[in-house]
Protein backbone atom coordinates (compact mmCIF):
# COMPACT_ATOMS: atom_id res chain seq x y z
CA UNK A 1 0.00 0.00 0.00
CA UNK A 2 1.53 3.57 -0.66
CA UNK A 3 1.83 5.85 1.94
CA UNK A 4 -0.51 8.38 -0.45
CA UNK A 5 -3.18 5.68 -0.38
CA UNK A 6 -2.72 5.22 3.41
CA UNK A 7 -2.74 8.91 3.77
CA UNK A 8 -5.91 8.54 2.26
CA UNK A 9 -7.70 6.41 3.85
CA UNK A 10 -6.76 7.57 7.03
CA UNK A 11 -8.50 10.66 5.97
CA UNK A 12 -11.45 8.81 5.22
CA UNK A 13 -11.34 7.20 8.45
CA UNK A 14 -11.10 10.21 10.33
CA UNK A 15 -13.89 11.73 8.23
CA UNK A 16 -15.78 8.82 9.21
CA UNK A 17 -15.33 10.04 12.79
CA UNK A 18 -16.01 13.01 12.64
CA UNK A 19 -19.14 12.20 10.71
CA UNK A 20 -20.34 9.90 13.64
CA UNK A 21 -19.71 12.94 16.11
CA UNK A 22 -21.94 14.81 13.75
CA UNK A 23 -24.69 12.08 14.75
CA UNK A 24 -24.22 12.83 18.56
CA UNK A 25 -21.82 10.20 19.62
CA UNK A 26 -18.77 9.85 21.21
CA UNK A 27 -15.99 9.81 18.37
CA UNK A 28 -13.99 6.91 20.56
CA UNK A 29 -16.61 4.84 19.21
CA UNK A 30 -14.19 1.91 18.68
CA UNK A 31 -13.71 2.04 22.35
CA UNK A 32 -17.40 0.84 23.15
CA UNK A 33 -17.40 -1.64 25.27
CA UNK A 34 -19.77 -3.46 23.29
CA UNK A 35 -18.70 -2.51 19.75
CA UNK A 36 -18.48 -5.84 17.29
CA UNK A 37 -15.90 -5.97 15.69
CA UNK A 38 -15.08 -8.85 12.42
CA UNK A 39 -12.38 -10.41 11.12
CA UNK A 40 -11.92 -8.68 7.74
CA UNK A 41 -10.43 -10.81 4.64
CA UNK A 42 -10.19 -7.73 2.80
CA UNK A 43 -8.45 -6.16 5.56
CA UNK A 44 -5.93 -8.96 5.33
CA UNK A 45 -5.51 -7.83 1.96
CA UNK A 46 -3.20 -4.86 1.64
CA UNK A 47 -3.81 -4.26 -2.02
CA UNK A 48 -8.05 -4.29 -0.97
CA UNK A 49 -7.94 -0.33 -0.18
CA UNK A 50 -12.16 -0.72 -0.73
CA UNK A 51 -12.40 -2.50 2.77
CA UNK A 52 -12.30 1.35 4.13
CA UNK A 53 -16.10 2.17 3.42
CA UNK A 54 -17.39 -1.17 2.21
CA UNK A 55 -21.03 -1.55 1.82
CA UNK A 56 -20.74 -5.60 2.01
CA UNK A 57 -25.06 -6.64 2.18
CA UNK A 58 -25.79 -2.45 0.82
CA UNK A 59 -28.68 -3.70 -1.51
CA UNK A 60 -30.33 -6.04 0.65
CA UNK A 61 -32.59 -3.47 2.38
CA UNK A 62 -32.34 -0.23 0.11
CA UNK A 63 -30.45 2.96 1.26
CA UNK A 64 -29.02 0.25 3.91
CA UNK A 65 -25.57 -0.65 4.08
CA UNK A 66 -22.66 -1.98 6.49
CA UNK A 67 -19.66 0.38 6.95
CA UNK A 68 -16.31 -0.98 7.55
CA UNK A 69 -13.30 1.20 8.80
CA UNK A 70 -9.90 0.56 8.79
CA UNK A 71 -7.65 1.69 11.70
CA UNK A 72 -4.28 1.68 11.51
CA UNK A 73 -1.58 1.94 14.32
CA UNK A 74 1.67 1.51 12.87
CA UNK A 75 1.38 -1.65 10.26
CA UNK A 76 -1.57 -3.45 11.97
CA UNK A 77 -4.69 -3.51 10.55
CA UNK A 78 -7.71 -3.07 12.37
CA UNK A 79 -11.02 -3.28 10.58
CA UNK A 80 -14.59 -1.99 12.71
CA UNK A 81 -17.81 -2.58 11.37
CA UNK A 82 -20.38 0.08 12.36
CA UNK A 83 -23.09 -1.68 13.04
CA UNK A 84 -26.60 -0.04 11.76
CA UNK A 85 -29.47 -0.01 13.44
CA UNK A 86 -32.32 2.91 13.33
CA UNK A 87 -30.48 4.47 10.38
CA UNK A 88 -29.41 7.89 9.64
CA UNK A 89 -27.51 8.17 6.58
CA UNK A 90 -24.51 10.19 5.62
CA UNK A 91 -23.09 10.66 2.29
CA UNK A 92 -20.01 12.29 3.37
CA UNK A 93 -17.66 9.74 1.76
CA UNK A 94 -19.74 8.96 -1.32
CA UNK A 95 -20.90 5.92 -0.05
CA UNK A 96 -23.61 5.46 2.48
CA UNK A 97 -22.19 5.35 5.48
CA UNK A 98 -25.07 4.34 8.68
CA UNK A 99 -25.59 4.95 12.67
CA UNK A 100 -27.20 3.90 15.15
CA UNK A 101 -29.85 6.42 16.64
CA UNK A 102 -28.83 6.80 19.77
CA UNK A 103 -26.34 4.73 22.32
CA UNK A 104 -23.86 2.79 21.74
CA UNK A 105 -23.98 1.57 18.07
CA UNK A 106 -23.19 -2.13 18.52
CA UNK A 107 -26.08 -2.98 20.83
CA UNK A 108 -28.87 -1.43 19.02
CA UNK A 109 -30.76 -4.48 17.47
CA UNK A 110 -33.90 -3.78 16.17
CA UNK A 111 -36.59 -5.97 17.71
CA UNK A 112 -38.15 -8.79 16.30
CA UNK A 113 -41.09 -7.63 14.94
CA UNK A 114 -44.09 -9.66 13.37
CA UNK A 115 -44.41 -8.20 9.92
CA UNK A 116 -40.85 -7.89 9.79
CA UNK A 117 -39.69 -8.50 6.08
CA UNK A 118 -37.39 -11.29 5.11
CA UNK A 119 -34.42 -8.45 3.91
CA UNK A 120 -34.74 -7.23 7.03
CA UNK A 121 -34.18 -10.17 8.29
CA UNK A 122 -31.13 -10.92 6.81
CA UNK A 123 -29.41 -7.69 7.12
CA UNK A 124 -30.46 -8.56 10.94
CA UNK A 125 -28.02 -11.61 10.64
CA UNK A 126 -25.10 -9.63 10.06
CA UNK A 127 -25.79 -7.57 13.15
CA UNK A 128 -26.39 -10.40 15.50
CA UNK A 129 -25.13 -13.93 14.95
CA UNK A 130 -21.59 -15.22 15.05
CA UNK A 131 -18.68 -13.47 14.16
CA UNK A 132 -17.62 -16.75 12.64
CA UNK A 133 -19.91 -16.97 10.29
CA UNK A 134 -22.13 -14.20 9.66
CA UNK A 135 -20.93 -12.87 6.76
CA UNK A 136 -21.53 -16.85 4.87
CA UNK A 137 -24.96 -16.44 6.59
CA UNK A 138 -26.35 -13.25 5.30
CA UNK A 139 -24.69 -14.20 1.60
CA UNK A 140 -26.29 -17.57 1.67
CA UNK A 141 -30.02 -15.95 2.73
CA UNK A 142 -29.99 -13.52 0.14
CA UNK A 143 -29.02 -16.05 -2.28
CA UNK A 144 -31.66 -18.51 -1.52
CA UNK A 145 -34.08 -15.66 -1.03
CA UNK A 146 -33.16 -14.51 -4.37
CA UNK A 147 -33.60 -18.18 -5.93
CA UNK A 148 -36.91 -19.10 -4.05
CA UNK A 149 -38.55 -15.00 -5.58
CA UNK A 150 -37.61 -16.27 -8.75
CA UNK A 151 -38.24 -20.05 -8.96
CA UNK A 152 -41.87 -19.23 -7.72
CA UNK A 153 -44.51 -17.42 -10.08
CA UNK A 154 -45.74 -15.15 -7.16
CA UNK A 155 -42.45 -13.89 -6.93
CA UNK A 156 -42.83 -14.40 -3.02
CA UNK A 157 -39.58 -15.41 -1.76
CA UNK A 158 -38.67 -17.41 1.90
CA UNK A 159 -41.19 -17.39 4.79
CA UNK A 160 -40.63 -14.43 6.77
CA UNK A 161 -41.50 -16.28 9.98
CA UNK A 162 -39.67 -19.67 9.48
CA UNK A 163 -36.52 -17.22 8.85
CA UNK A 164 -37.09 -15.88 11.85
CA UNK A 165 -37.49 -19.11 14.23
CA UNK A 166 -34.04 -20.24 12.40
CA UNK A 167 -32.00 -17.07 13.75
CA UNK A 168 -33.37 -17.18 17.17
CA UNK A 169 -32.35 -21.03 17.29
CA UNK A 170 -29.01 -19.76 16.04
CA UNK A 171 -28.81 -16.92 18.66
CA UNK A 172 -29.57 -19.40 21.63
CA UNK A 173 -26.83 -21.75 20.70
CA UNK A 174 -23.90 -19.46 19.30
CA UNK A 175 -21.34 -22.69 19.66
CA UNK A 176 -23.54 -24.24 17.02
CA UNK A 177 -21.66 -24.16 13.30
CA UNK A 178 -23.04 -22.65 10.24
CA UNK A 179 -25.36 -25.33 8.90
CA UNK A 180 -26.32 -26.18 5.23
CA UNK A 181 -29.41 -24.02 4.77
CA UNK A 182 -31.75 -25.05 1.91
CA UNK A 183 -35.59 -24.02 1.17
CA UNK A 184 -38.31 -26.63 1.77
CA UNK A 185 -41.37 -26.82 -1.21
CA UNK A 186 -43.27 -24.05 1.18
CA UNK A 187 -40.74 -22.04 1.51
CA UNK A 188 -39.50 -23.09 5.31
CA UNK A 189 -35.81 -23.20 5.80
CA UNK A 190 -34.19 -26.01 6.31
CA UNK A 191 -30.84 -26.42 8.41
CA UNK A 192 -28.42 -29.27 8.23
CA UNK A 193 -25.46 -29.73 10.20
CA UNK A 194 -23.84 -33.60 8.93
CA UNK A 195 -20.28 -35.15 8.99
CA UNK A 196 -20.69 -37.99 6.77
CA UNK A 197 -23.80 -40.06 6.05
CA UNK A 198 -24.13 -41.44 9.52
CA UNK A 199 -23.97 -37.97 11.57
CA UNK A 200 -26.92 -36.15 9.92
CA UNK A 201 -28.79 -33.15 12.52
CA UNK A 202 -31.58 -30.79 9.78
CA UNK A 203 -34.54 -29.19 10.91
CA UNK A 204 -37.56 -27.79 8.97
CA UNK A 205 -38.73 -24.50 10.93
CA UNK A 206 -41.87 -24.35 10.56
CA UNK A 207 -43.75 -21.11 10.44
CA UNK A 208 -46.28 -21.39 13.49
CA UNK A 209 -42.77 -22.25 15.89
CA UNK A 210 -43.28 -25.76 15.29
CA UNK A 211 -40.26 -28.02 14.20
CA UNK A 212 -39.83 -31.26 12.57
CA UNK A 213 -36.23 -32.80 13.00
CA UNK A 214 -33.98 -35.54 11.37
CA UNK A 215 -31.14 -37.51 13.28
CA UNK A 216 -29.00 -39.71 12.06
CA UNK A 217 -26.25 -40.77 14.61
CA UNK A 218 -23.72 -43.82 14.88
CA UNK A 219 -24.87 -47.16 17.40
CA UNK A 220 -22.30 -46.80 19.78
CA UNK A 221 -23.56 -49.92 21.17
CA UNK A 222 -23.21 -51.77 17.47
CA UNK A 223 -20.43 -50.38 15.62
CA UNK A 224 -21.25 -49.41 12.07
CA UNK A 225 -25.19 -49.72 12.74
CA UNK A 226 -26.48 -46.22 12.57
CA UNK A 227 -29.46 -44.90 14.00
CA UNK A 228 -31.89 -43.32 12.30
CA UNK A 229 -34.89 -40.69 13.75
CA UNK A 230 -37.49 -38.17 13.42
CA UNK A 231 -39.89 -36.18 15.39
CA UNK A 232 -41.55 -32.85 15.84
CA UNK A 233 -41.18 -30.53 18.66
CA UNK A 234 -41.24 -26.50 19.43
CA UNK A 235 -38.15 -24.33 18.82
CA UNK A 236 -38.04 -23.85 22.56
CA UNK A 237 -37.27 -27.12 23.39
CA UNK A 238 -35.63 -29.20 20.21
CA UNK A 239 -32.20 -29.08 21.00
CA UNK A 240 -32.95 -30.58 24.85
CA UNK A 241 -34.90 -33.30 22.88
CA UNK A 242 -32.26 -33.85 20.53
CA UNK A 243 -28.72 -33.83 22.59
CA UNK A 244 -29.24 -36.81 23.84
CA UNK A 245 -28.83 -38.13 20.69
CA UNK A 246 -24.83 -36.91 20.71
CA UNK A 247 -25.90 -34.40 17.60
CA UNK A 248 -23.53 -31.42 19.07
CA UNK A 249 -21.02 -33.50 18.77
CA UNK A 250 -21.05 -32.78 14.87
CA UNK A 251 -23.27 -29.43 15.37
CA UNK A 252 -20.94 -27.44 17.02
CA UNK A 253 -17.75 -25.94 16.61
CA UNK B 1 -47.50 -46.31 -20.46
CA UNK B 2 -49.11 -44.21 -17.84
CA UNK B 3 -48.47 -46.06 -14.48
CA UNK B 4 -46.09 -48.24 -15.80
CA UNK B 5 -43.67 -49.54 -13.22
CA UNK B 6 -39.83 -48.52 -13.61
CA UNK B 7 -37.45 -51.10 -13.26
CA UNK B 8 -35.21 -50.90 -10.49
CA UNK B 9 -32.01 -51.22 -12.94
CA UNK B 10 -33.30 -48.08 -14.75
CA UNK B 11 -32.60 -44.17 -13.47
CA UNK B 12 -34.91 -40.92 -13.01
CA UNK B 13 -33.30 -37.20 -13.24
CA UNK B 14 -34.71 -35.12 -10.32
CA UNK B 15 -34.49 -31.41 -10.83
CA UNK B 16 -33.47 -29.91 -7.75
CA UNK B 17 -33.85 -25.98 -7.84
CA UNK B 18 -31.50 -23.31 -7.13
CA UNK B 19 -32.59 -23.22 -3.55
CA UNK B 20 -32.18 -27.18 -2.76
CA UNK B 21 -28.60 -26.98 -3.29
CA UNK B 22 -26.13 -25.47 -1.32
CA UNK B 23 -22.26 -25.12 -2.64
CA UNK B 24 -22.95 -27.46 -5.83
CA UNK B 25 -24.69 -30.52 -3.15
CA UNK B 26 -27.87 -31.39 -3.44
CA UNK B 27 -30.06 -31.28 -0.12
CA UNK B 28 -33.09 -33.23 1.41
CA UNK B 29 -35.13 -30.25 0.23
CA UNK B 30 -35.35 -31.16 -3.63
CA UNK B 31 -37.16 -34.54 -2.43
CA UNK B 32 -39.79 -33.13 0.07
CA UNK B 33 -43.35 -32.75 -2.03
CA UNK B 34 -45.36 -29.88 -1.46
CA UNK B 35 -48.45 -30.23 0.66
CA UNK B 36 -51.26 -31.74 -1.28
CA UNK B 37 -48.46 -33.21 -3.94
CA UNK B 38 -48.97 -37.05 -4.34
CA UNK B 39 -45.70 -37.61 -5.82
CA UNK B 40 -42.19 -36.55 -6.32
CA UNK B 41 -41.84 -35.59 -10.27
CA UNK B 42 -38.88 -37.37 -11.79
CA UNK B 43 -37.52 -38.07 -15.65
CA UNK B 44 -37.11 -41.34 -16.63
CA UNK B 45 -33.97 -41.18 -18.39
CA UNK B 46 -34.03 -44.58 -20.26
CA UNK B 47 -37.13 -43.64 -21.57
CA UNK B 48 -35.65 -40.37 -23.15
CA UNK B 49 -34.25 -43.32 -25.76
CA UNK B 50 -30.56 -41.24 -25.74
CA UNK B 51 -27.41 -42.77 -26.43
CA UNK B 52 -25.57 -41.49 -23.78
CA UNK B 53 -25.85 -40.01 -20.11
CA UNK B 54 -24.23 -36.83 -21.99
CA UNK B 55 -27.30 -36.59 -24.79
CA UNK B 56 -29.06 -37.63 -21.50
CA UNK B 57 -28.68 -34.52 -19.62
CA UNK B 58 -28.99 -32.74 -23.03
CA UNK B 59 -32.30 -33.49 -23.05
CA UNK B 60 -32.97 -32.89 -19.48
CA UNK B 61 -31.49 -29.20 -20.25
CA UNK B 62 -33.88 -28.52 -23.23
CA UNK B 63 -36.70 -29.88 -21.32
CA UNK B 64 -36.10 -28.11 -18.32
CA UNK B 65 -35.98 -24.43 -20.17
CA UNK B 66 -39.03 -25.00 -22.02
CA UNK B 67 -40.79 -25.63 -18.63
CA UNK B 68 -38.60 -23.56 -15.80
CA UNK B 69 -37.11 -20.67 -14.93
CA UNK B 70 -33.66 -22.50 -14.44
CA UNK B 71 -31.34 -21.29 -12.06
CA UNK B 72 -27.78 -20.70 -12.48
CA UNK B 73 -27.13 -23.07 -9.39
CA UNK B 74 -29.95 -25.72 -10.18
CA UNK B 75 -29.32 -29.04 -10.54
CA UNK B 76 -29.94 -32.47 -12.05
CA UNK B 77 -29.59 -35.56 -9.56
CA UNK B 78 -29.08 -38.77 -10.89
CA UNK B 79 -30.88 -41.92 -9.03
CA UNK B 80 -30.86 -45.46 -9.24
CA UNK B 81 -34.27 -46.66 -8.56
CA UNK B 82 -33.37 -49.48 -7.23
CA UNK B 83 -30.35 -48.22 -5.31
CA UNK B 84 -32.89 -45.54 -3.56
CA UNK B 85 -35.73 -47.89 -3.15
CA UNK B 86 -33.64 -50.84 -1.26
CA UNK B 87 -31.78 -48.07 0.94
CA UNK B 88 -35.39 -46.45 1.78
CA UNK B 89 -36.73 -49.58 2.43
CA UNK B 90 -33.87 -50.77 4.50
CA UNK B 91 -32.99 -47.64 6.54
CA UNK B 92 -36.27 -45.56 7.21
CA UNK B 93 -37.80 -46.23 10.51
CA UNK B 94 -41.11 -47.93 9.00
CA UNK B 95 -39.30 -49.83 6.13
CA UNK B 96 -40.92 -47.67 3.54
CA UNK B 97 -41.71 -49.45 0.03
CA UNK B 98 -41.51 -46.72 -2.63
CA UNK B 99 -42.93 -47.04 -5.77
CA UNK B 100 -42.08 -45.48 -9.27
CA UNK B 101 -44.08 -44.72 -11.99
CA UNK B 102 -44.14 -43.60 -14.95
CA UNK B 103 -46.56 -40.83 -15.59
CA UNK B 104 -45.78 -39.07 -19.36
CA UNK B 105 -47.42 -35.47 -19.92
CA UNK B 106 -47.70 -35.89 -23.79
CA UNK B 107 -46.59 -34.29 -26.03
CA UNK B 108 -44.26 -31.92 -23.86
CA UNK B 109 -42.70 -34.21 -21.29
CA UNK B 110 -43.24 -37.86 -22.10
CA UNK B 111 -40.22 -39.55 -19.97
CA UNK B 112 -42.21 -37.60 -16.85
CA UNK B 113 -42.62 -40.10 -13.64
CA UNK B 114 -43.20 -40.01 -10.40
CA UNK B 115 -41.85 -41.61 -6.71
CA UNK B 116 -45.20 -42.54 -5.02
CA UNK B 117 -45.99 -43.08 -1.03
CA UNK B 118 -43.54 -40.15 0.17
CA UNK B 119 -46.08 -37.79 2.03
CA UNK B 120 -45.07 -33.74 2.80
CA UNK B 121 -43.77 -34.19 5.80
CA UNK B 122 -41.22 -37.06 5.16
CA UNK B 123 -37.87 -34.97 6.21
CA UNK B 124 -36.52 -38.16 6.79
CA UNK B 125 -37.36 -40.43 3.22
CA UNK B 126 -36.03 -37.16 1.40
CA UNK B 127 -32.81 -37.22 3.28
CA UNK B 128 -32.41 -40.97 2.05
CA UNK B 129 -32.99 -40.34 -0.99
CA UNK B 130 -30.69 -37.30 -1.01
CA UNK B 131 -27.92 -39.85 0.21
CA UNK B 132 -28.34 -42.09 -2.86
CA UNK B 133 -27.58 -39.53 -5.43
CA UNK B 134 -25.42 -40.68 -8.39
CA UNK B 135 -24.50 -37.77 -9.97
CA UNK B 136 -25.37 -34.07 -10.43
CA UNK B 137 -25.17 -32.26 -13.52
CA UNK B 138 -25.85 -28.73 -13.74
CA UNK B 139 -29.79 -28.48 -15.24
CA UNK B 140 -29.13 -25.18 -17.19
CA UNK B 141 -27.28 -25.98 -20.64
Amino acid sequence: MTEALQDQLFGRYLAVRKAVAAHGFSENFEEEPNFGTIPSSAAADLSTPAVIVYPRISGVVPNVGKTFIVGYTGLLVKPFEIVPATLITSKALGTPVTFGQSGSMATQQPPITEDESVEEIIWRVGTTLSVQYRAKLTSRLSELQKAVQEEELDGRGISAKSLQHFLKLLKAYPTLRCPAVSVTPDRNIYASWKSGSDRVFSIHFLPDGKVRFVIFCPNEKHSGETIRLSGAATLDVVMSVVEPHGVLNWATE
Amino acid sequence: MKGQVIPDSDHVARYCKASTVEGGEVQATAFMLRDGEEYLSVNWLEDLNCSDRKREIHALQDLYSRKLSVGTTARIAILNVGAFRTKVAQESPDMRRLRVLHEPIIPEDPSHAGIYDISSDDEIIAELIAQSVLEKHPARG
